[in-house]
């Protein structure tokens, strides 16, 4: 069994001790475990940016080892921009450094009187003062601990943003990858917590070496033999989607008021290729490699990401690429995740011109993006009530229905009008609308594995509830989401019986995906949540598009509602069942 | 474009050619071709089901198109092919997995193929040395077996790499049947052919 740190930062103290082993056979790791621990700790109506919070830093099993795209760490949390059970992961190069400390886990508790940064090696954890990094962004920040601590080292940080508690604060590591949303980087800013630098050397511990060098062998075989991960991310890159998803009034317009984009073109994968692109990039042990290494007339960074490019791109109607590009390198500098910055920006521009707010902020404007994101940072002039994410600001300005979220969090970049399932994936999902919970937009655009009708309502809720448990298992490894394009549960399934000795078909893999789905559905309805949550803005179900190959569609939510709850096992409110928690064993 | 392509596929399955979802077909038109989506059932190719790209550049539509739309590509670029089949026929890869080469003994087989060629490669879907050898060996060949994997046909008209296909699929069964039997054929042209 592993091994977990827990920090108290109010008293500047620790204790190392073993991850329990109930515990560890039935959540694994990552997104399981800080399902877990935050549900056993925090008490109903803890302020996520107060004392009581807990923020969790979580590997997995195959976190460091041969398995493809085990670079990846969790942060799971009470969100601030959401009042939900919260986890946000990152690639890069962390985790594996973390992990190589003997840790599966961090647990950060209270809050410093003053700015703090840990610094976790083999088997030890100093908490060391941090007032020289607290005001530089992540990028100073990591090249500062990098030149205390040794190349060699790895960071996650906070940068402005996270320090002012800007409830789209992002944590950063490697300089460019993010554990982007629901504001995780203002409660590490909230607990006076500025970075985490890990430089462990030990290698992850694999049960069965033999038999799992070959199931690792067959995953690598399997994502070199898909067209998407093979060819279409490595070469253009996550933007990849941009032109089909505007093809098929998917790609988000306007703050989703416009069916598709004009100028996608001149922001798509293929242009990114084309203009700006210096190198690929890849994660710890990644063949993907979809990262982008771009570089403007001014300055060089990385991204965007298809997520980015409909954030700050299409959603503000800005189809200047160096623009776009640039906005995302200060969302990374500051810290800032980009797509709820963008979908705040792009209520912001919804608000101007209905006159709700006064701030000239007018569609496409590129320039006006970059300067709302620093303001946005610091907290400055209309930058603060940027800084509470898009649902507080219409609330404030006095229209609501301008700001497109689920439970407080932005969408993503895929229209629910011209995907329907992923309607319900959003509505459901348990951090607020989100594609990585249930990616329906595989199924019912990409043919993945078969592809269905996009525009039906009907047998959505049964796709979505089992991607939405995969998704879940598939956090406490942690492994990157793209792998399942190429692999399924019993890759999975057969990954983590290899490294932990503890057998697990494909099915208790889903069944451990299902556990982490009720547990956070817990969490959350003690929190209040319940079905008046599970809903989407009024646009996607009342006001469908007057043109284009989605016009007149609309989300029929509440059927596939019904459908969803019933076949979770759920009463009609959304409330897990007693009988469905004593088959999950939890409750 | 979408229903000459799907003619042809659901010919293929309904033939046993083309298995539920595996095999494709492309027609090139200028500097466009139409190729069958990634993971479409083969009989029932709607218009959705075929996606158009580019002869000359990979783009974007790589996600939803055939995992072998890069051989598809190179076979446009390196031949004068305007349509192009790959299926799975039983014989034709029985044959490919005996012999290094098909000499046909059929009329029509050794009249119109001459030779089917055996192309040996390492990585069997969508790889670079699948393309480099693929688009080599048709270069002199209508028809060729890819070991273990399945046939590649190419012709002007859709119809005609469908022919080939089937010619292809006819001469290896043909072989293969007679071998079985351990008699000999009384008319065999592989020495003719061999040099072919």
């Amino acid at each position: 069994m592993g091994c977990v740190a827990d920090v108290n930062l109010t008293t500047g103290s620790f204790v190392w001790k073993d991850l329990q082993e109930d515990v560890a056979k039935k959540f694994v790791g990552g997104r399981g475990y800080g399902a877990k621990v935050l549900f056993d700790e925090l008490e109903k109506g803890v302020d996520a940016l107060g004392e009581r919070n807990v923020l969790v830093f979580a590997t997995g099993p195959l976190t460091g080892s041969s398995a493809p795209t085990s670079g990846r760490f969790s942060v799971v949390t009470k969100s601030p921009l959401t009042n939900t059970v919260f986890d946000s992961n990152s690639g890069g190069f962390f985790g594996p450094s973390l992990k190589a400390c003997g840790l599966d886990a961090l647990v950060l508790r209270g809050r410093s009187p003053s700015p703090v940064y840990l610094n976790v090696t083999d088997g030890n954890l100093e908490i060391l003062g941090a007032e020289d990094l607290w005001g530089k962004d992540t990028h100073e920040t990591r090249s500062m601990l990098l030149s205390r601590h040794g190349r060699g080292s790895r960071v996650a940080c906070i940068g402005p943003a996270g320090e002012n508690l800007v409830k789209l604060a992002a944590i950063m590591n490697d300089d460019d990858r993010a554990a982007a949303r629901g504001g995780v980087g203002a409660v590490m800013g909230s607990k006076n917590l500025k970075a985490v630098v890990a430089s462990g050397r030990a290698k992850t511990k694999i049960h069965d070496k033999q038999s799992f060098n070959f199931v690792v062998r067959e995953c690598f075989k399997l994502l070199e033999q898909n067209p998407v991960t093979d060819k279409a991310l490595p070469r253009f890159g996550t933007a990849v989607l941009a032109n089909l998803m505007n093809e098929l009034n998917i790609l988000p317009t306007k703050n989703f008021l416009s069916p598709s984009f004009a100028r996608v073109d001149e922001v798509s994968g293929e242009s990114i290729r084309a203009k700006i692109l210096v190198r690929q990039r890849a994660c710890f042990n990644c063949s993907i490699a979809c990262g982008r290494v771009t570089k403007t007339k001014n300055k060089q960074g990385e991204g965007p990401e298809y997520e980015t490019v409909y954030a700050l791109g299409s959603d503000c109607l800005v189809g200047n690429l160096e623009d776009v590009a640039e906005a995302n390198y200060l969302c990374n500098e500051l810290g800032i995740d980009t797509i709820s910055m963008g979908g705040t920006i792009a209520t912001a521009m919804e608000l101007h011109e209905r006159g709700f707010l006064p701030e000239r902020i007018e569609w496409g404007d590129g320039k006006k993006v970059k300067e709302l994101v620093e303001l946005t940072a610091y907290r400055k002039g209309i930058g603060n009530d940027l800084a509470e994410g898009s649902k507080r600001l219409a609330e404030k300005y006095g229209c609501p229905e301008s700001a497109v979220q689920v439970k407080g969090l932005e969408l993503p970049g895929y229209d629910p009008r011209g995907t329907k399932g992923m309607g319900l994936a959003y509505a459901t999902s348990n951090r607020g609308a989100c594609h990585l919970r249930s990616y329906m937009v595989g199924v019912e655009v990409l043919g993945f594995p078969k592809r269905v009708d996009r525009f039906s309502c009907l047998n959505k809720a049964g796709l979505c509830i089992v991607q939405q448990n995969l998704n879940a298992a598939m956090d406490t490894l942690v492994l990157c989401r793209f792998t399942s394009y190429a692999l399924d549960e019993d890759h999975y399934a057969r990954l983590l019986s290899k490294a932990t000795g503890v057998e697990y078909k494909p099915e208790d893999f889903l069944v451990l995906g299902e556990r982490i789905w009720n547990l956070e559905r817990l969490f959350n309805m003690r929190e209040g949540f319940g079905r008046k949550d599970d809903t989407l803005p009024r646009r996607f179900l009342e006001e469908p598009f007057k043109e284009g190959s989605a016009k007149g569609q609309v989300v029929e939510l509440e059927r596939m509602l019904d459908e969803y709850y019933r076949f979770r096992g759920w009463d009609q409110d959304g409330r897990p069942t007693p009988r469905k928690l004593a088959q999950l064993g939890i409750g | 474009m979408w229903r000459e392509i799907s003619k042809f596929s659901k010919k293929l399955h309904d033939k046993g050619y083309m298995v539920s979802h595996s095999g494709n077909l492309s027609i090139r038109c200028g500097d466009r071709m139409f190729i069958k989506r990634r993971g479409a059932a083969c009989d029932e190719i709607g218009p959705e089901d075929v996606i158009e790209t580019s002869v000359e550049e990979d783009t974007g539509t790589i996600v939803l198109s055939s995992s072998e739309t890069e051989v598809h590509r190179a076979i446009y670029k390196s031949t004068s092919a305007l349509a192009i089949v790959h299926a799975h026929p039983p014989y034709s890869i029985v044959c490919s997995l005996l012999y290094d080469e098909v000499i046909p003994m059929d009329a029509e087989g050794d009249y119109m193929l001459h030779k089917i060629p055996v192309v040996v490669v390492e990585k069997l879907s969508g790889s670079k040395e699948l393309e480099l050898k693929v688009c080599e060996a048709l270069k002199s060949y209508k028809g060729i077996l890819v070991r273990g994997h399945g046939t590649f046909a190419i012709g002007k008209l859709m119809e005609e790499a469908y022919h080939v296909t089937c010619m292809l699929e006819a001469s290896c069964m043909t072989r293969y049947l007679v071998d079985l039997t351990g008699l000999g054929s009384k008319r065999d042209k592989t020495a003719e052919y061999r040099a072919w």
